[in-house]
């Protein structure tokens, strides 16, 4: 009489064990941050990391699923190789040839951004991929049919019950799981991270170039992030067909007129074409321009007030410094480019 | 017999639930009117001696509702957001996860999101951007969505009022207190007829980002909750 209880109680027990870890399916990460880096800006604790959102997040960043017509990923703009930016196009084409107004920012150390765009329209990460979803020129889908198609896929099916422990496909998963596959986008192991690290060395001319750098550059393109994340108008003369005021289009401050985010200098060997058009092709016609910038208008930053002296001796060794903030180890890898698994999903003819 | 005892205590503990929250919870009620009638879409309402008006959208934010009596406030939901919806009658119904307190006198609440949770991330539910009330272009929660078309002279014109805008100086959000009697189902009016006597359709008929008349649109708009 005593033992069947005992079993009983065992069994019970036993099974609420069990049904704990039946509800537990992600298996939650943190974001290793890079030594000496401030604190990411990314709200982690209403999006805590995992292997499966993070895949989720992977797969529909390769997915033309999110574009209208299924032609157009966000890595059609935004290609691992050079940076996640769009290679060799001053502005970015989306769905049915059409031409965007601005080029395609890079994608990297995104946690430590508190806005996104040129100008800053979005102010959260989690939002940032609704912008060229629904954009006519980009995407050119609408969130409910996306949704649709997304909860038609046996795949996304299987990965949403993964992530998410649910059946059904929902916008915050969607979007939060995007912002976790960028949140793992990190840069930090260049040559430059190296030699901060004591691991490596500068050249005597990288050195030239990293005491350049901190001379004229540091103002706004600050380390380790090499960006201070604002806004700046750096004198660049506007473009007669695009007339783009930049950040003026979101805060209607005449202040802003022509300020757009500063970007970061991480990998700008390969994140050619430059500036918020694309209008310069290489890095060397980059620092000419801040020789002598073209049009002085009131907003112009403070620290291009007086131009900046630089000798073509001294662009030489600038740029052997900039092009220390190549990082291979991310550029390559293979943890950020292409599921596999996207190939399972393919159309069978 | 462990089964059955789980079984009948899962179907008890429900019964406690749902009755619990059908005796006692808070509810406001709104009625959507225009002027002295009920508010339907795609009907005509006469504004003025000749011309008239259809609204074919209407969606606004309730949210941090707080129930007062005087100067003590005696309930609170934080951070619940309610969307109503003229295509969705239920949404006429706001439920709170809240007792009914026979006490209070008056009841404070938000048009619109504030900044906070304009700033968030995703989210589910009433902020779902789903729901059509999310500016994907510049980040931001349509407060209130008023279409519709104006007719002058049988000729038809369309209205958007898009009214949002979280950051200064064009924030909308507008704050509102009512003096009531409490109640378990508390009425309120929804009357749009203020709003249109306010504003000048002819001149203004589309407002579709944060600026200082969507602010001002949206202070009008806080003219249409009364107690009739």
């Amino acid at each position: 009489m005593f033992y069947p209880e005992v079993k009983m109680k065992r069994l019970f027990l036993f099974l609420l064990i069990c049904s704990c870890f039946g509800f537990v399916t992600q298996s939650v990460f943190n974001l290793p941050i890079p030594n000496g880096w401030p604190k990411p800006a990314y709200n982690f604790k209403r999006n805590p990391l995992s292997p499966e959102a993070v895949l989720l997040g992977r797969a529909l960043f390769y997915d033309p699923i999110l574009s209208k017509n299924n032609t157009i990923s966000c890595a059609s703009c935004h290609s691992q190789y050079n940076g996640f930016t769009h290679a060799d196009h001053a502005i970015s084409h989306g769905i049915y040839d059409s031409i965007g107004t601005r080029n395609s920012p890079t994608l990297m150390n995104l946690a430590w951004h508190k806005s996104f765009m040129w100008d800053g329209a979005i102010n959260h990460l989690d939002m940032q991929a609704l912008a060229p979803i629904t954009h006519p020129k980009e995407m050119g889908e609408r969130l409910d049919s996306l949704l649709v198609k997304l909860n038609r896929s046996k795949l996304y099916k299987s990965l949403v019950a993964k992530a998410y422990g649910d059946s059904i496909v929902k916008s915050e998963f969607v979007l939060k799981s995007i912002s976790q596959f960028l949140l793992t986008l990190v840069s930090a192991n260049s040559k430059y991270d190296s030699v901060m690290r004591h691991e490596a060395d500068f050249t005597p001319q990288e050195k030239k170039g990293y005491v350049l750098f901190k001379n004229h550059c540091n103002g706004c393109h600050n380390e380790p992030l090499f960006t201070n994340l604002e806004f700046e108008n750096n004198g660049l003369c506007v473009d007669d067909n695009l007339r783009d005021l930049g950040r003026f289009v979101i805060t209607k401050n005449p202040l802003d007129s022509f300020k757009f985010k500063v970007p970061t200098l991480r990998n700008i060997e390969f994140s050619f074409p430059y500036m918020h058009d694309g209008r310069f092709k290489t890095i060397s016609a980059v620092l000419l321009h801040y020789s002598s910038p073209k049009c002085k208008t009131p907003s112009l930053s403070n620290l291009l007030k007086n131009p900046i002296k630089l000798s073509k001796a001294d662009r030489v060794d600038l740029t052997a410094f900039l092009l220390c903030l190549t990082d291979k180890a991310f550029l390559f890898n293979e943890n950020y480019s292409y599921p596999k698994i996207l190939l399972l999903n393919l159309p069978k003819d | 017999m462990m089964a059955k005892f789980f079984k009948y205590t899962l179907v008890l503990v429900l019964f406690f639930i749902i009755e619990k929250q059908d005796c006692t919870a808070q509810k406001i009620e709104l009625k959507m009117l225009m002027g002295e009638q009920v508010l339907y879409l795609d009907s005509n309402y006469k504004l003025g001696s000749a011309d008239s008006i259809q609204i074919t959208a209407l969606k606004f934010y309730i949210s941090d509702v707080e129930f007062w009596n005087n100067d003590s406030l005696l309930n609170t939901e934080k951070k619940s957001y309610h969307l109503i919806d003229i295509t969705n009658p239920e949404s006429f119904f706001l439920q709170f996860d809240l007792p009914f307190i026979n006490a209070y006198n008056q009841i404070k609440f938000k048009l619109g999101i504030d900044s906070a949770a304009h700033a968030a991330g995703a989210m589910s539910g009433a902020l779902d951007p789903l729901n059509g009330m999310y500016w994907t272009w510049q980040s931001g929660y349509i407060n209130s969505k008023i279409e519709g078309f104006y007719i002058e002279q049988g000729v038809k014109k369309v209205f958007q009022f898009h009214l949002g805008g979280y950051q200064n100086p064009f924030n909308a959000l507008q704050e509102l207190t009512l003096k009531v009697q409490s109640k378990a189902i508390l009425p309120i009016a929804f009357d749009l007829m203020p709003f249109f006597q306010l504003i000048d359709l002819k001149n203004r008929h589309h407002i579709m980002q944060p600026s200082s008349e969507a602010v001002l649109f949206s202070r009008n708009l806080k003219k249409c909750f009364t107690l009739k």
